[in-house]
Order: structure tokens, then C-alpha cells, then sequence
């Protein structure tokens, strides 16, 4: 692929401080063909790296060309991401010598950007990261680059699912950007330059905005500024009064579990006794049978009602409330909202890794107990469902009921699994394995 | 003679511009036209808490950020009356030493050396002498690693603050950094050797006035009076007196001449107002062979490699003699600062030359009045001169557009620096 870097107005110091990085990029499989500081010209390239802020008309122009020939559009540094310091100007002149000056605007109040590089100057790693997304084509990755001092979270706003601490907020727009992807848009930057903040629009809170509580924003934020509410104190205090005594684990939340704490998942069952469990069952929620549209939990249903209203009466409403004395844990951030008593496995894993699970032996769950397969169809990931919500609107196709998954790479990426820094896709992998082979030979077959 | 001649865009440089050359009536007229866009910063300050000034000014100029970020924090310091200790100006003098090895390295070694050996670019260079390009990678990522033990980073510093410095570098960092800046000086050597050895047409601008920093110990980057040529010495605050900044309709950049002559300043300025004596050993023996003062434009370059290696020389004495201090009595590197009224002019030797920064504050420490000079607008007036004589010397040979390219390089502009802000009727928009 071939790479341009263009400079719009700024300090050039990102390209400056970054010429060994965009020396080195033919390492990730890319050509460098327009840089004018190293005498590079051509003018035809598959993705463009923009530095600086819109200053000037001229500025809307060349951004508005480079955007028409470029595949892949990366803003580069502070200036091209929120505007930067030439942002803070609230009066500039009318005519400058040839340039016809603007109010100092990020790139993305005229075109579509596709990856932010942060910092002023942003560390090398960042931009070298971003751009081996760009050449091995794989998206951007939940928990990638999560500090790790961030691990430990503050709690709580009781009353909603999500907060957002914006003392923490680095504005690196990853939440953004997935939220984006997921076709929800409730994130976004509101004000300009160094007071710029990433919010709900109009600041509402989670609830009134299209959020619909996927949780996959908390698997991006790297610095632990958006965050699930915990429900873990809650939990370890009922399991200390004896309140609860019995667990139903998902599957995919025992396989997130094993996972990040890398041991089998007979011993991450054993962890959960330790914790005060005295029974656990591995099973999967029911879905309600009697809709065409059957959400595999609260997010895909908040989804259509506040997407798609219209597909509403279609669709069926997930909602369960457990026996007295039995908790869930759950993969699935939003199941918080439809059943009760529930815990993630986030929450679950982060009481877990206290333990010196190693040393436990290994234990099979006392039952399995997982609903019959439905003979429906299922929309896995926010393009299928977004299609299939759409084919329904425009009544064509045949009106089959399916079942929605909304999280990308289904609940194995769900809202409410740990951080992904704890478990790559590798570990995640064989983890399923095991729990598989854990739950056939615990039903004997 | 008749025609013209467009130079756009001129690669290599920090910035978009370019070079207009036309004859007529013999006359040759040269446009350096600065393309970048201009971005008001002495608007922005106004207002501000004098604090946040050095990290806003920084922003005007990355590859000369720390010059910014100085040469604000002396004129602040001037306004409100602090006085640095000792430990601090040795500080900020090899920071300051630091950024200017750098600058120059990077200019010398990727942006303008490809040009003399017949190379279209770094990338080239890169391919053919691979060694080379290696060697300058490890010169400058050694002096980006030593001012980080000072400064926090290269670019856009962020251990600077007025007052001193926000933290105190640890003994074990600053000798290692000296010992290891001290064990490439001869790869230093062997970069400003391929400058030396350049060769250029020969060229000079009738009624230049040289402008340079004056004060200081030795042959030093920071100092406490201009010193321009025909004039003498200047208090900071005179500069207003003699200097004219004036905008231009053909470009982004102000053009600012002393006494309605055209300046230099850069390198070549420094060298011929300091001297040769003060040098370190190593920059001094380059330096033998010289004439000075240096009156070629392109000269420009081989004061800049002996200024490199002459940065590195002392950057690593200082580091060292700071390393030593540190253990023996440990480290002042920060004084109070108080909010208080007042107007201060800060100077600067920055990689391109003389940087002023012109603050007035006003009661409760805010900024109310902020002029900047950076050394590429004052240089950019030089530059037309010294086109219009290249022109007028080469004009129809096949060469002269590259010759014209090389000698844009040879000034290395900072077109951020140039145009971070213009003097014009400003109207809200």
C-alpha cells in the first residue's frame, strides 16, 4: 500500500519528531511515496496521513482532494485530531497574504476520518501501531495498548450501566470510533480544543442517548475513563451473608474467565468455589421463541428500539428473573438490565485474579444445563444485524425469525467479558476448547 | 534577460512554500512566498495566565519547540523579575545546545546532503549509504535521549517552566548521557566532514546586516543583548527601535528589516559574530580552514556542521559538569514565581537564529500584549536578496532551478515558525 503524508497547518513537529518512524514503515509492508520533507511527491497513494489543524480555505481544499484519493484516512497528532492549540484562536484575520484564514477546526469537521493518532507529539509506537492495522487490514482492537495502572477501578454511579470519568479521558476516540462502528453514534467530542470532552450528545446522561448498554466502549477505553458500574462489591457481600449460594456461569463468560486468568476452566470453576460458591451450574439464558426478531439480550433490544421503533412489536423482550439465592454470570454487559441477579464476568474475573487459582485443583461443574439450539437464524455483528434490521423494514426476503448478536465476534467479545489485554485471541481460543471438552464430558457425551 | 522562474514546492524544508524568480528590464524580483497557514498565537496568549504561555508558544514550532518554550520563559522572567539559579541557566544553555545539534543534524545529514551527492532524497540516501543513515539515526536519537533527561522531550519540552525546571535529573542519567554524546563526537566529525567538503556557487548580499545574540559564556545559544552589524550592541528591549516587521501580500510571512536592510541571522551569523575561539576542540579544528566573516548564503551549511559538532562537544562537557555538581551539592533547579506586572523581552539563539519573545503582564499575571520574531521571517527577507543574486549571476543555465532549491535549503526555513502569526486587520470571523 502506498502512503502519502500531508501537512495542513501546524507546527510539523508529529512529522517532524516521527521522520524515523516513516523511515522504517517499508518494515510493515508500505511504500512512502509523498513526503515533502524527505522530497517525496507522488501523487497517487491508498492512505493519507494528515498533520495539522484546518486553518484556512486552501486548508478545506487539499483536505477535501486528499480525502477524494485517499482509501484510508489517518489524522495525525493533536492538531488534526481535536484542533490543537491553533484551536483556542476565537478570532482570526480575513485575508493573510495568499491564505485565506479559518477558525482552526480537527479534520474530522469536513471529512470522514478512519484512525486517530494521538499526542503532541504522539509516540512513535502509536502511529506504527495504527499503520499496521491499516497494512495487515485488521481492525482496530479492543484493549489494545490498555495501561495497565488502569486495571483497578473506582466505583460507582449507582442507577446506570456505564460512567464516564472524564478526569481520566485521554480523548484518543477509540470508544468513539467503535461505537461508530457499532452504528449506535452515542459517543462523540463536544467543545473545541483543549476543553474538547467525549460525551453523549448534548451530554445526556447514558440512558437518554442511543447508548444501548453493549459495553464494547469499556473494551477500548484504554485508561479505564468509561467504565461498567461494578456490581462486584454487591455480589461478594451477599456471598458473605450466605444470600447467595448458587451460580449459573455462561459458557462464554467461563471461557472469558479462564482465559484471562490463563489456567483450564475446571480451575476457574474451582476459584469461583473459593469465592463462596457452593453449586454452579454452566448454562445459557433461554431466548424467547415467540417473535420474529429475537434479541440475544437487552442490547440488540435496545438496539431496534432505538433504531429501528418501527420493528419494535416484532420484537421479543428478553427479560428473566433468577430463582432466590443464584446469581448469573454473564459475557453480556446489557443482560444487567434484562435478569437479575447478575454479575459480569469482568467483575467476576476481577475478584478471581486475588486468588492463587494455580494452586486449585481442577473441578466440573455440577451441572450443565444449556437451552436446545433454535432452529433460527442468527445476525452476528453490528453489518449483519444493521441488514437484517434493514431487509425487515423494507419487508423483502422471507421473514424467518432470527436472533441478534450484536457484539462483533459474538459473546466470545461481549460487553461484559474482562479486558482483553488479559487474553489475546489465541488464549481465547484454546480456552473454548476446553470448556467444550469440559462440557461434554460432563454431560457424558 | 526576460522570464521567470517557480520553484513549488520547495521539498526539503520544514513548511510549504514557494520560490518565485521573474526578470524585467534586467531586474531579477524574487518572492518567497510561505504557504503555511498563519495560526494568531499572539492572539491566543492574550488573556492567558503568563504560566501557560511556554506551552502554548511551544506549539508555533516543532522542530525548534524548546527554543520557544526558552526563549518565552526569558522574556517572561524579565516581565515579572526572576532571577535563575546558576544550575538553571547551565541547564537550559545544553538543552538549548542539544536542539540545535539536532536541528542541524537532521537538516545537514537527510534534508540538504542528498542535494551535493547527486541523490533525489533521505530515502535514496538511505539505500545508498546505509551506514550513513545509520549513524545519523543513532547521532540523533543520542541527543533526543539526553535532552529527555533534562527536558522531559525534544519536542514540545515539558520539564520547562518559568522559574526553572519541574524536575531534577538524576546524576546516574546525565553522566551517561554525557559519556555517550562524548563517545559520538567523531561520528559527529564524520557527518560535518561531508558538509565541509560541499561545494556551491559562489554568492553574496551587498548591505547585509548580521544579527545575532551577544552575551553568554563563550561560544553559548542563550545570551542578554542582540548584537547587530553597523549598529552595535542592543539592550532586548531596543530591538523594536531597529528591527521593521511589515506584511507582505505574497506570503503568510511578515518581512522584517533592520534600518531597511535585510538581516541574517542562522549559523553563518553566529560563527562570524563569535568567532572561531570559543569553540570546543574538536568543532574548532574544522573550523581552521575557514575564512571569516563567511559571506556566502550557502555558507550556511558549514557553519552548521560546526556549530553540530560543536553542540555535542559541549552539551556533554555541561552534562557532566552538571552530573558532578549534582553529587557533590545537588541540584537548584527551580525558583519561585510570583505573579507581578511588568515587560519583558527574551532572546534567543534558536537552530535558524535569533528568536525574540515580547511579553507585557499585566496586574493578576495575565499576558496583555505579545509580539514574536521568529529567525525564518527575519530571514526570509535575506533569502529573496540572495535569489534575486543567484538569479541575476546563473540566469540561463540549466542549473539555476536546482541551484535556487539548494539555496532555500541552505537557510533551512521553519515556515511554522514564520508564520505563527501576522500583523494584519484582524475582524472576528
Amino acid at each position: 500500500m502506498k502512503v502519502a503524508v500531508f501537512s495542513l497547518g501546524g507546527c510539523e513537529g508529529c512529522r517532524y519528531s516521527l521522520v524515523e518512524a516513516l523511515l522504517s514503515i517499508s518494515d510493515l509492508g508500505l511504500e512512502l511515496v509523498h513526503e515533502p520533507l524527505l522530497g517525496l511527491h507522488d501523487e497517487s497513494y491508498d492512505v493519507a496521513i494528515v498533520e495539522g489543524s484546518v486553518d484556512s480555505r486552501e486548508d478545506v481544499e487539499k483536505l477535501l482532494e486528499i480525502r477524494q484519493r485517499a482509501r484510508v484516512l489517518v489524522a495525525l497528532g493533536t492538531c488534526a485530531v481535536l484542533g490543537g492549540v491553533p484551536g483556542l484562536a476565537e478570532e482570526v484575520a480575513v485575508k493573510c497574504g495568499p491564505r485565506r484564514p479559518l477558525r482552526a477546526a480537527p479534520l474530522s469537521r469536513y471529512v470522514r476520518v478512519d484512525y486517530w493518532v494521538r499526542g503532541c507529539p504522539p509516540p512513535r509506537e502509536e502511529l506504527l501501531r495504527v499503520l499496521r492495522w491499516i497494512s495487515e487490514g485488521s481492525p482496530l482492537k479492543p484493549g489494545e495498548s490498555r495501561f495497565p495502572y488502569c486495571r483497578e477501578q473506582a466505583a460507582s454511579v449507582p442507577g446506570t450501566l456505564l460512567e464516564l470519568e472524564a478526569e481520566k479521558c485521554i480523548v484518543c476516540g477509540r470508544c468513539v470510533k467503535v461505537c461508530e462502528e457499532m452504528g449506535v453514534h452515542a459517543l462523540g467530542y463536544a467543545r473545541r480544543s483543549v476543553s474538547i470532552a467525549v460525551t453523549t450528545p448534548l451530554e445526556v446522561s447514558f440512558d437518554e442517548s442511543t447508548c444501548v448498554a453493549c459495553g464494547q466502549c469499556v473494551l477500548y477505553c484504554p485508561v479505564g475513563a468509561l467504565r461498567e458500574v461494578s456490581g462486584l462489591r454487591e455480589l461478594l457481600q451477599a456471598l458473605r451473608a450466605g444470600l447467595v449460594r448458587e451460580a449459573y456461569v455462561e459458557p462464554e463468560a467461563l471461557v472469558g474467565i479462564a482465559a484471562s486468568l490463563s489456567v483450564p476452566p475446571g480451575k476457574a470453576l474451582a476459584a469461583l468455589k473459593a469465592l463462596g460458591l457452593r453449586r454452579i451450574v454452566v448454562w445459557r439464558p433461554p431466548l424467547p421463541e415467540d417473535a420474529l426478531i429475537v434479541p440475544a439480550s437487552m442490547a440488540e433490544y435496545l438496539y431496534v428500539k432505538k433504531l429501528y421503533p418501527e420493528l419494535l412489536p416484532l420484537t421479543a423482550k428478553p427479560e428473566l428473573k433468577l430463582k432466590h439465592g443464584t446469581v448469573l454470570i454473564t459475557a453480556c454487559l446489557a443482560r444487567r438490565l434484562s435478569h437479575s441477579p447478575v454479575v459480569t464476568a469482568r467483575d467476576v474475573f476481577r475478584a478471581l485474579r486475588k486468588l492463587d487459582v494455580d494452586a486449585l485443583p481442577e473441578e466440573a461443574p455440577d451441572e450443565v444445563r444449556l437451552s436446545h439450539e433454535l432452529a433460527l437464524q442468527k445476525a452476528v455483528g453490528p453489518s449483519q444485524v444493521r441488514n437484517v434490521l434493514e431487509s425487515l423494514k423494507a419487508r423483502h426476503g422471507v421473514e424467518r425469525p432470527v436472533t441478534l448478536y450484536l457484539c462483533p465476534g459474538g459473546c466470545l467479545r461481549g460487553g461484559g467479558q474482562p479486558y482483553p489485554d488479559e487474553a489475546g485471541e489465541e488464549e481465547l481460543r484454546r480456552a473454548l476448547k476446553a470448556v467444550e471438552q469440559l462440557i461434554k464430558s460432563t454431560t457424558g457425551g | 534577460m526576460k522570464g521567470g522562474l517557480v520553484i513549488y514546492p520547495v521539498t526539503r524544508i520544514v513548511g510549504h512554500a514557494e520560490l518565485r524568480v521573474t526578470f524585467s528590464g534586467g531586474v531579477p524580483r524574487a518572492e518567497f512566498r510561505v504557504l503555511n497557514d498563519p495560526r494568531f498565537f499572539e492572539r491566543i496568549v492574550l488573556g492567558k495566565d503568563f504560566r501557560q504561555v511556554p506551552w502554548i508558544v511551544s506549539r508555533i514550532c516543532g522542530p525548534c519547540s524548546l527554543s520557544h518554550t526558552l526563549c518565552s520563559i526569558f522574556a517572561l522572567e524579565a516581565a515579572i523579575g526572576v532571577e535563575v539559579p546558576e544550575h538553571v541557566l547551565m541547564a537550559r544553555e545544553a538543552a538549548a545546545e542539544l536542539e540545535v545539534a539536532e536541528n542541524h543534524l537532521v537538516h545537514l545529514a537527510l534534508l540538504a546532503a542528498p542535494d551535493y551527492l547527486g541523490l533525489r532524497g533521505p530515502l535514496e540516501l538511505a539505500r545508498e549509504r546505509p551506514e550513513f543513515v545509520k549513524r545519523v539515526l543513532r547521532l540523533r536519537s543520542a541527543l533526543a535521549e539526553a535532552a529527555e533527561g533534562l527536558v522531559g522531550r525534544l519536542t514540545h519540552p515539558s520539564a520547562c517552566v518559568i522559574g526553572g525546571f519541574t524536575k531534577e535529573p538524576l546524576p546516574e542519567r546525565l553522566e551517561k548521557a554525557a559519556r555517550k554524546l562524548a563517545r559520538l563526537i567523531p561520528e559527529a566529525e564524520a557527518v560535518a566532514r561531508l558538509a565541509m567538503e560541499l561545494s556551491y556557487p559562489s554568492l553574496n548580499v551587498s548591505g547585509e546586516r548580521l544579527l545575532a545574540v551577544a552575551g553568554g559564556d563563550g561560544y553559548s545559544f542563550t545570551g542578554s543583548s542582540l548584537l547587530l552589524e553597523g549598529h552595535g550592541i542592543l539592550k532586548p528591549l531596543e530591538y523594536t527601535h531597529v528591527l521593521r516587521e511589515e506584511a507582505v501580500r505574497h506570503s503568510t510571512c511578515s518581512r522584517v528589516t533592520a534600518l531597511g536592510d535585510p538581516i541574517y541571522v542562522g549559523a553563518r551569523a553566529r560563527l562570524n559574530a563569535r568567532g572561531v575561539e570559543h569553540l570546543a576542540d574538536t568543532a574548532r579544528g574544522l573550523a581552521s580552514n575557514l575564512k571569516l566573516p563567511l559571506r556566502n548564503p550557502f555558507d550556511n551549511l558549514k557553519a552548521k556542521a560546526i556549530e553540530m559538532v560543536h553542540c555535542v562537544e559541549r552539551a556533554s562537557h555541561i552534562l557532566s559538569v552538571l552530573a558532578d555538581e549534582a553529587r557533590q551539592r545537588g541540584l537548584k533547579l527551580r525558583t519561585g514565581v510570583e505573579a507581578r506586572a511588568g515587560e519583558g523581552v527574551g532572546v534567543k539563539e534558536a537552530p535558524r537564529g535569533v528568536l525574540i519573545h515580547h511579553y507585557v503582564v499585566g496586574e493578576g499575571g495575565l499576558v496583555e500584549h505579545a509580539n514574536i520574531i521568529t529567525p525564518t521571517t527575519i530571514n526570509s527577507y535575506h533569502l529573496e536578496k540572495a535569489s534575486e543574486a543567484l538569479a541575476s549571476a546563473r540566469w540561463g543555465a540549466s542549473s539555476l532551478r536546482d541551484e535556487l532549491a539548494r539555496l532555500v535549503r541552505a537557510y533551512d526555513p521553519c515556515l511554522g515558525c514564520a508564520t505563527h502569526a501576522v500583523r494584519i486587520t484582524v475582524e472576528v470571523v
